[in-house]
């Protein structure tokens, strides 16, 4: 043999164990004989590589299964209000509210997730908004000084368009009766004014007069029931509920510093500063007279009674202290609270937690706006910390 | 003749005299008196009423209450009894009879008609909208004072008494006058004042007093930031603020400052990292805060009533960005 050929034979040996160092080092050593080389099929194979299977990219679905506690929108929420609707022969349970600042409105359907916009009509500052039970009419105070001002929606069936009013400028606070009224109050030279308008004739009666202006109103839904006002909370200051009865103030046997109160037909709920500086809640029972503790503090846009049974009450709640400040401190934005649901019976003198929405959700809701549908089985709320709209099945 | 006329006549009447000095003080109403705790109870509220005999050589008395003429029972002796006031629209009759001996008894009697009486305070300061509570007076603030009185059927005309108002010691209409049920009044230096009203009837008896006290808080700032799409955040911000976003508008929220005060009476002004800034924006009470690095920076903002210097309030807060 040549030496030259002895040399290339060699260096060909040299390489090939090179090459085939390289393959283990990379691929890992065969454990199969049919592994040898056989990823270096480059010039054979003649064989069609096996098909990938792929998979077709699933529907977009919102997830409508869910927890008894759900959050319902990202988007920051000013008012909201449950409809059924049985159209197409179901039933149907949506949930329309209103987004903060633009006054835009929105439904979700509860059934399947899907969320529209109903109306896009600009409200500019948009603060608070009220729904009518029929869903037609949405109150929205644009604003947030004492020049702010109520615009009155009328959603239009099948447009996202809306016809748009201003009401009165000096209305103060409203919502809307059963039937789809708007109850308001005005500021006048010697107190307050409540008026109903009815938006489909324009047409305004007035209601009541109260002889002070910083009213806070308890306002009923329910003909049998009166409306409520109170003068608005300071801690540092006597408040006084009254009884709205044929236009006039009717004095209840409720008082205190700093006094907040909720009220159906058969109790009124009251929270005011005790003489050591720290709120109390007691249940006032109508028919009696007769007030029973209860070991919580409640503030009124925390709670809500159930509207199938005037004995049950449901509260977002914290346990804890409460500062003798409360519940302004908590008014004016300063402090915030990790609440959970509660269900208390006041009949019976008791409470059952319902949920920890820390637990259930991860993170705290600060609960506000507390309503409840028409059948006592949804409760909605606005967390504070956000003013994301929940929802918690009863 | 005539002197023996006049000292039969001294002799025969001097003794009726002291006989009837000494039945006046027996009987007459002023040496014997019922007080009651609270003076001028509300409705279902609970009352002591003690007697006040500091005229009368009560020692060895006996004292006899009784409740709408009926004989209170387990109460024989007792200076102070407790009893809860009746209703709205009704009235009881407390009575106290002390029975001495070798003399005529000695009875007082007081009777318990409740109102309710409220007193509403109203400060003519700011707050906005979105607060649920009620502003608080501040010193140079003007406070709307009402106060309402209600019988069983509601609240009473107030044309039908009259209202007798005092403001720390000081009347505020220099006496009594009819039909008044609102006074206004400016708080004035110090922690508190103290406003009293006295309501009285068309026969001038008093059926209602109350004394309140009205605090003198301060002007509060608060900060919250105001999303350009979404509008103002409910929640203040505390010490510290992270920017999110490139961008923010903070408003500044002068809590309680005088409603008169308006914009033009106000000095405001606002500082980052001690310098004051001259703020573009033409809302005095906002700023738009941009991001143009990473870093810290110290927001500051004042508010001060030119009409009255010492309400006003300054804060600050870091911000993140």
């Amino acid at each position: 043999m040549k030496k030259t050929s002895l040399i290339i034979f060699g260096i060909g040996a040299v390489v090939l164990l090179f090459a085939i160092w390289l393959y283990l080092l990379i691929f890992g050593t065969p454990t199969k004989v049919t592994e040898y080389f056989t990823n270096f099929s480059t010039f054979t194979s003649g064989t069609t590589p096996e098909p990938i299977p792929t998979t077709e990219p699933a529907p977009v679905t919102i997830d409508v299964k869910k927890d008894a506690l759900r959050q319902l929108t990202t988007r920051p929420v000013i008012g909201f209000a449950e409809f059924k609707d049985t159209s197409n022969g179901t039933t149907t349970r949506l949930v329309r509210y209103t987004e903060a600042g633009t006054g835009n409105i929105y439904e979700i359907n509860l059934a399947s997730g899907e969320e529209v916009r109903l109306s896009n009509v600009t409200v500019p500052n948009a603060e608070s908004a009220s729904f009518s039970p029929n869903g037609s009419y949405i109150a929205v105070r644009s604003g947030y000084s004492t020049q702010s001002k109520v615009i009155l929606l009328t959603l239009t069936t099948g447009s996202t368009s809306a016809d748009s009013v201003q009401l009165d400028p000096q209305i103060v606070d409203y919502t809307f009766s059963n039937e789809n009224e708007l109850l308001y109050t005005v500021l006048t030279s010697d107190g307050t004014a409540g008026s109903a308008y009815t938006p489909a004739t324009s047409a305004t009666r007035v209601l009541f007069t109260i002889p002070f202006q910083a009213v806070t109103m308890v306002w009923s839904h329910n003909p049998a029931i009166p409306h409520y006002a109170y003068p608005k909370t300071a801690t540092d200051l006597y408040g006084y509920l009254y009884a709205i009865k044929g236009g006039s103030i009717v004095r209840q046997p409720i008082n205190g510093l700093g006094l907040t109160a909720k009220a159906n037909a058969e109790y009124i709920l009251k929270t005011a500063q005790t003489g050591n500086g720290s709120p109390v809640t007691s249940a006032y029972t109508i028919a009696t007279g007769k007030t029973s503790p209860i070991p919580a503090i409640f503030e009124p846009s925390k709670c809500t009674f159930a509207p199938t049974n005037s004995t049950i009450l449901y509260c977002g709640y914290e346990m804890g202290s409460f500062s003798a400040d409360y519940p302004n401190d908590w008014y004016q934005g300063d402090v915030s609270f990790a609440d959970n649901l509660w269900k208390i019976d006041l009949k019976n003198h008791s409470a059952n937690q319902m949920v920890v929405p820390e637990q259930v959700a991860g993170r705290a809701v600060d609960i506000t706006n507390l309503g409840i549908g028409n059948d006592g089985k949804m409760l909605y709320f606005i967390n504070k910390n956000d003013n994301t709209l929940w929802l918690y099945e009863i | 003749m005539r002197i023996i006329v006049l000292f039969l006549a001294l002799l025969f009447l001097m003794p009726v005299q002291v006989t009837q000095a000494q039945l006046n003080s027996g009987v007459a109403a002023g040496s014997l008196l019922i007080t009651l705790e609270p003076a001028y109870p509300q409705p279902n509220e609970a009352v002591t009423a003690t007697i006040d005999d500091y005229s009368l050589n009560a020692s060895g008395a006996t004292i006899i209450w009784s409740i709408d003429g009926v004989e209170a029972a387990n109460v024989t002796n007792q200076r102070s009894i407790g009893l809860t006031a009746p209703e709205l629209g009704k009235s009881v009759k407390i009575s106290a009879r002390l029975v001495m001996p070798g003399t005529f008894p000695v009875e007082a009697s007081k009777v318990i008609t409740p109102y309710y009486f409220d007193v509403i305070i109203e400060p003519q300061t700011y707050v906005p909208v979105f607060y649920q509570g009620r502003a608080l007076p501040v010193f140079g603030s003007q406070v709307n004072v009402s106060a309402l009185l209600h019988d069983k059927n509601g609240m009473v005309p107030a044309g039908d008494y009259t209202y007798n108002w005092q403001f720390n010691g000081n009347s505020i209409y220099g006496g009594a006058k009819k039909g008044t049920n609102r006074a206004q009044i400016t708080i004035p230096y110090g922690n508190a004042s103290i406003v009293a009203v006295t309501v009285q009837d068309k026969n001038g008896i008093t059926v209602m007093r109350k004394l309140v006290s009205i605090p003198a808080k301060k002007v509060v700032l608060r900060f919250y930031e105001q999303n350009i799409l979404y509008g103002l955040s409910k929640k203040s911000i505390g010490d510290t603020f992270r920017l999110v976003g490139n961008n923010t508008t903070i408003r500044a929220v002068p809590y309680n400052i005088d409603m008169r005060a308006g914009n033009r009476n106000l000095m405001t002004s606002w500082s980052i990292d001690g310098i004051k800034i001259p703020n573009q924006n033409t809302d005095p009470f906002e700023i738009n805060l941009g991001r143009n690095t990473a870093g810290q920076a110290v927001v500051g903002f004042q508010v001060r009533n030119l009409a009255t210097l010492l309400q006003g309030d300054e804060r600050t807060f870091r911000v993140s960005f």
